[in-house]
């Protein structure tokens, strides 16, 4: 089936070292904590006790009569709304009527962080507390404490609502639940912002943790009511970001109205636990999945699903999302319905993470595949490329670009799923005294590989030396080199000569911010139709004469040569695209521990062309890091009786180490799509859980359906299963 | 305000260096804040994520749990000691090419807690470097990329090289 | 962090007295338990009397039956020790297992013992080697075996005014042992830790010690365990039997974060897993 692909050979993909890479190893790059302006102070925030209910006072005299504290903000003194905070409902930046524990109800200001710190946690509040409710079930009951005045739950639905219809075609119909736990972006830098004003106090200037330092120059000029030409967002270095602060922070609104109010600036930091806290944490979600299967053909007929998600206290997500479970788009199913209970509860916000809607649903539809594909006695590579082809007749017609059943074929030859795969082992196998079983598994993701507008300004100037001029910010992902790689090809120059400028909105033009997987997509091809209109104009100024070098065309010419473009394509109707991946584990269970070790993972992916090697390889290897983490260790628990979180730390809520980091390996099958480079930063990570779910299944023939993978849940569920 | 600051000094990067802070003074704070050296960065506070790590004495410790005052009469070694001139170390190299770096947050940690392995490896240069051995001594750095495959591949090709010498 | 001020006694009687006449006076040995519990703000600490200023209290030596260790050795230093590895591997095979790289280059063996913390790996192992704190008040000294020493959770023996100089440990001889600890989450701090020796002459178990850390306010010996083993002729058929009873007349503690039946039959599986090891390693000698 690779025949109908045109595939360039692996090693054809050019690689190259980030060209900033000198500043990240060297300890040079600034990140915004190690920002130092004269006069700075150093500000800390005031947080709520109470997990629902009013502030009635805050002692502001007591705070600002301590040595060194040189300004207080409480919500009596600041209505400033936070608009990118919460769609649904209002949020304040200081709220008089926290709703979770750790909610913002003030800031302070002071000459030193230790100074900050203490007299904004010994601040004397009084508060007038109200009942609170802390966990899903609870939130649904009749007569349960309100978050919102307008209630709990709300309910959206889409897809066929006919649905009941269509699994009259089946045969059979499988019902299962998935549970998918809170996690958080947890990069290793914490939280800060800093701001200053210029001009009289008329210009602010922001130095954001930002993955899109324009939306949150949009934001800061919105929610402050101040002219957009007066807000500058610098962002040189940003230490991940995995899903968040893709527009204004609260924290950059707080770091802003107190150098406003002091004169001064003021660096904002969190501590870890504030992090945790603060920072958007991914919806938890329970799902009851209904798929109608017609076991005759071996194929799905039709999807439901019923989910329950937890919204915490506020919730974000992208405008453009329309709903927060999502569906696995090129999923099996010819037909779905999806109900959602959106529910709040008295618990720290949450948002959108890293494919923010994609690994709950991935991770429950591709376990549920899995389990149908064994109860019909089916290998679940096979199962699933049945229905894929059995969904899509017409695969490279219905998308812009499809190498998903080349990811599947490639990964099964280069894993040797065929020589692996097994069926579970017997009970009586189980009991035999063999500690440690091993298993494989497989599972897809994904993810939307949006086109729109992008902005580049791309100038050669007059000694051959291209300056690249973009508002992206590199979280990591290696957008930068990304764009110096795509100039250097385009326009024949060495990557050593082509400046990237970058992570400022004074000196770049407008960029969709390092959210969506956009930005290789959306930018890059801004910078490819800029150099296409150089080239343009290169050719006019040498005339003829074929084999001139850059260099000594541009001489001769005397003057540099600029070109800034938008662009902003659009597909046709009717079609679809999106990236792939499909992702194979292999596990080993000590089935006495229910210590779960990854021993060979691959990933394949098709994320169309990819520019940069390295840095892509790097990327699908984090995603599955991240993945990782997700499966086995990740969950913020909730304290059953505050709200708060019981392991808000990094000792206790357990990211992948180096020790349990197995060797990824990792393939790309390149699509030649028509609108340029494909989506990757998100569509690498949802396939983890699944396919590690999987693998455990395959290993020991335990059905886990709740994340994460905790060694007592693998052994609660082994010692009911033999 | 009363402050009861000491007089603290030690060999920082091969230089002299005398600070004046308070007893509770954190060593990263001390250097981040007053000496400029915002190479070690603070990730947790509590001697989990490494981002903090430094060498006291050529061992890699954390600094977010040291008070500056333990770094009196030591010898302390940040990132910034690493580079010669605007040259590059061997090791940072490594890094850059196996892309030991994406976002780069935690790298100047997981770059020292390589060098401190590394200069244990000198002295015994007839062991034989298996990746759970570099990955053991870099356990006690985190990386939220997930970038552990090109740290590790970086280490390994530097103590190659450094044992073949 | 809170302020307080700050002491570098050059003698451990000059540490001693500042302990005694200070309220609110803590030892500061490598920190890596203290600077955390200070950052948190959890402790009233006016002062901090810091060791390390005193000479010689770095050390493992041997004297003639016994090794002799400083309390401001390094979990590094005794992990590395070529003489702990071939006379007290029961010693460094736990120091190379606590936290990582960073905390072992500076935490002490002196400063985990009194801390005291459950979950710590070293208490379980002193109490498997019998081991003997040497305490220093002014110039007297004392000594007290390290199941006298453990009270409570942080809470130890130690009297106001007093310090820990030194640990000593009878050398095993002719034993074999082997630690084991189970973290959850993976990497954490410890959930359970095994610490255990086997004495076996011929195919007979002449003698066993097996201690249990991480599950209740202070480490305990598994006496039911070792009684079944005792005289015996070890295989594996035995040894599960005698891990099913390593928590006979125990009750763990409650509030470890994880359900009480997985935890108490992860004590069984790794008292299980160590005791195998050991003999193992027993054949090896």
């Amino acid at each position: 089936m690779s025949s109908i692909l045109k595939l360039k050979p692996e090693s054809g993909i050019s690689s190259y070292q980030r060209i900033d890479g000198y500043e990240r190893v060297s300890g040079k790059a600034n990140y915004c904590a190690d920002w130092h302006v004269p006069g700075m102070l150093y500000a800390s925030i005031i947080t709520s006790a109470i997990p629902n209910g009013k502030v009635t006072s805050i002692d502001k005299e007591s705070i600002i009569a301590k040595a060194g504290v040189e300004a207080v903000v409480t919500c009596f003194d600041d209505n400033t709304v936070w608009s990118s905070g919460e769609r649904s409902h209002e949020r304040r930046v200081f709220t008089d009527s926290p709703k979770f524990l750790g909610d913002c109800i003030g800031a302070v200001a002071a000459r030193t962080r230790d100074i900050a710190q203490e007299a904004a946690s010994e601040a004397q509040v009084n508060y007038e507390e109200l009942p609170a409710v802390f966990n899903i079930e609870d939130a649904l009951k009749p007569g349960a404490p309100k978050v919102w005045p307008d209630g709990n739950e709300s309910l959206i639905t889409y897809g066929n609502a006919d649905i009941d219809k269509a699994f009259r075609e089946a045969n059979q119909s499988f019902e299962n639940t998935y549970k998918v736990a809170r996690n958080h972006p947890a990069s290793i830098e914490v939280i800060a912002s800093l701001a200053w004003w210029e001009d009289d106090g008329k210009k602010l200037v922001v130095v954001a943790e930002s993955q899109a330092i324009h939306k949150c120059r949009e934001g800061l000029a919105q929610d402050l009511g101040i002219p957009l030409e007066n807000v500058r967002v610098i962002c040189k270095y940003k230490g991940g970001g995995f899903g968040n602060r893709s527009g204004v922070m609260d924290y950059d609104l707080i770091a802003a109205i107190l150098s406003k109010k002091t004169g001064k600036p003021v660096m904002l930091e969190y501590t870890r636990e504030q992090d945790f806290i603060g920072l958007h944490t991914r919806w938890p979600a329970s799902m009851k999945l209904k798929v109608g299967v017609n076991t005759n053909e071996g194929r799905f007929v039709a999807l439901k699903v019923n989910g329950n998600v937890g919204l915490g206290a506020y919730t974000r997500r992208p405008k453009q999302m329309p709903n927060f479970l999502g569906t696995s788009a090129a999923s099996y199913f010819p037909t779905s319905f999806t109900e959602e209970h959106l529910v709040y509860t008295n618990t720290p916000v949450t948002g959108n993470v890293r494919a923010p809607a994609g690994p709950q649903t991935i991770f429950a539809v591709e376990t549920m595949v899995d389990e149908i594909a064994f109860s019909l006695k089916m290998n679940p590579l096979d199962f699933r490329v049945r229905n894929i082809r059995a969904r899509y007749p017409q695969l490279q017609e219905h998308f812009t670009s499809c190498g998903l059943l080349d990811c599947f074929e490639i990964g099964r030859e280069s894993f040797g799923w065929n020589k692996r795969w097994k069926t579970p082992p017997s009970k009586d196998e189980l009991r035999s005294g063999k500690e440690r079983w091993s298993g494989i598994g497989v599972a897809m993701s994904t993810w939307h590989a949006r086109v729109g507008e992008g902005e580049a300004r791309v100038s050669i100037l007059k000694d051959g030396k291209v300056k690249v001029s973009v508002g992206v910010v590199d979280i990591g992902a290696g957008a930068k080199t990304t764009m110096a790689v795509i100039a250097s090809e385009a326009l024949g120059v060495p990557i050593g000569d082509i400046e990237v400028i970058w992570g400022d909105t004074e000196v770049t033009p407008v960029a969709p911010g390092e959210a969506g997987s956009k930005t290789t997509g959306l930018v890059g091809v801004a910078v490819t139709e800029a150099c296409r209109k150089l080239n343009e104009k290169l050719a006019q100024i040498s005339g003829p004469k074929k084999g001139q070098k850059l260099q000594d065309i541009m001489r001769s010419y005397g003057q540099d040569l600029s070109e800034y473009v938008v662009t902003n394509p659009q597909l046709p109707k009717g079609k679809e695209r999106e990236s792939f991946g499909v992702h194979f584990a292999q596990v080993e269970v000590d089935i006495e521990t229910g210590a779960v070790s990854i021993k060979k993972y691959l990933a394949v992916h098709d994320s169309g062309k990819i520019v940069n090697r390295l840095t892509a390889e790097s990327q699908v290897k984090g995603g599955v890091m991240m993945g990782m983490g997700m499966a086995l260790t990740e969950e913020l628990r909730v304290n059953p009786d505050y709200g708060s979180f019981l392991n808000s730390n990094m000792m206790n809520y357990k990211i992948t180490t180096h020790s349990s980091a197995p060797n990824v390996e990792v393939k790309f099958v390149e699509t030649d799509d028509p609108y340029g480079p494909k989506s990757l930063g998100e569509v690498v990570f949802p396939a983890s859980s699944p396919a590690i779910g999987n693998a455990i299944f395959n290993a020991t023939g335990i059905r886990l359906r709740e994340l994460p993978f905790t060694p007592d849940k693998i052994i609660a569920s082994l010692v009911s299963h033999i | 305000m009363e402050t009861n600051t000491i007089k603290v000094s030690f060999r920082l990067n091969g230089s002299e260096t005398t600070v004046d802070v308070e007893p509770s003074s954190i060593l990263l704070d001390t250097l981040r804040d007053s000496l400029g050296l915002t190479g070690s960065k603070k990730g947790c506070g509590e001697g989990v994520c490494g981002a903090c790590s430094v060498l006291l004495n050529d061992k890699v410790v954390c600094s977010c749990l040291m008070l500056t005052v333990e770094a009196s009469g030591q010898k302390i070694t940040t990132i910034e000691d690493l580079l010669d001139g605007d040259r590059l170390d061997p090791l940072q190299q490594a890094f850059i090419e196996s892309d030991g770096a994406q976002c780069g947050f935690c790298t100047p940690g997981q770059i020292m807690s390589a060098k401190s392995f590394l200069n244990e490896l000198k002295q015994d240069s007839a062991l034989e470097v298996h990746d759970s051995d570099i990955k053991e001594a870099l356990e006690g750095n985190l990386c939220r990329c997930g970038s552990y495959n090109g740290i590790v591949d970086a280490v390994r090709k530097v103590a190659k090289l450094q044992q073949k010498i | 962090m809170k302020e307080f001020q700050y002491f570098t006694p050059k003698t451990l009687e000059q540490a001693c007295q500042i302990l005694k006449e200070r309220e609110g006076a803590k030892v500061l040995a490598g920190g890596q338990s203290l600077i955390p519990v200070m950052k948190l703000g959890l402790s009233d600490i006016s002062s901090i009397v810091d060791l390390k200023k005193i000479a010689n209290l770095s050390y493992i030596r041997k004297e003639s039956n016994e090794i002799a260790i400083g309390a401001l050795t390094t979990h590094s230093e005794i992990a590395r020790s070529e003489l702990l590895r071939s006379d007290l591997p029961l010693l460094s095979e736990t120091a190379s297992k606590i936290g990582h790289t960073q905390i072992r280059n500076r935490g002490t063996i002196g400063g985990s013992i009194c801390h005291a913390d459950p979950a710590a790996d070293l208490p379980a192992t002193t109490l498997a080697l019998d081991a003997t704190m040497v305490l220093q008040r002014d110039t007297a000294q004392r000594k007290i075996k390290a199941d006298q020493f453990f009270k409570g959770v942080f809470e130890t023996a130690l009297e106001k005014g007093e310090l820990l100089k030194e640990i000593r440990f009878e050398i095993p001889r002719g034993s074999s042992s082997a630690f084991l600890k189970l973290t959850l989450p993976i990497g954490g701090f410890a959930l359970v830790v095994v610490s255990c020796l086997l004495w076996i002459e011929g195919d007979d178990c002449k003698k066993s010690s097996i201690a249990i850390g991480g599950v209740t306010e202070t480490p305990f010996r598994a006496k039911k365990s070792e009684e079944y083993l005792q005289g015996h002729k070890l295989d594996d058929n035995r040894i599960a039997s005698a891990a099913e009873k390593s928590l006979d007349g125990i009750s763990i503690m409650q509030g470890l974060g994880y359900p009480q039946e997985y935890v108490e039959r992860m004590i069984r599986v790794l008292t299980k897993r160590a005791l195998r090891l050991a003999l193992t390693r027993s054949k090896e000698r």
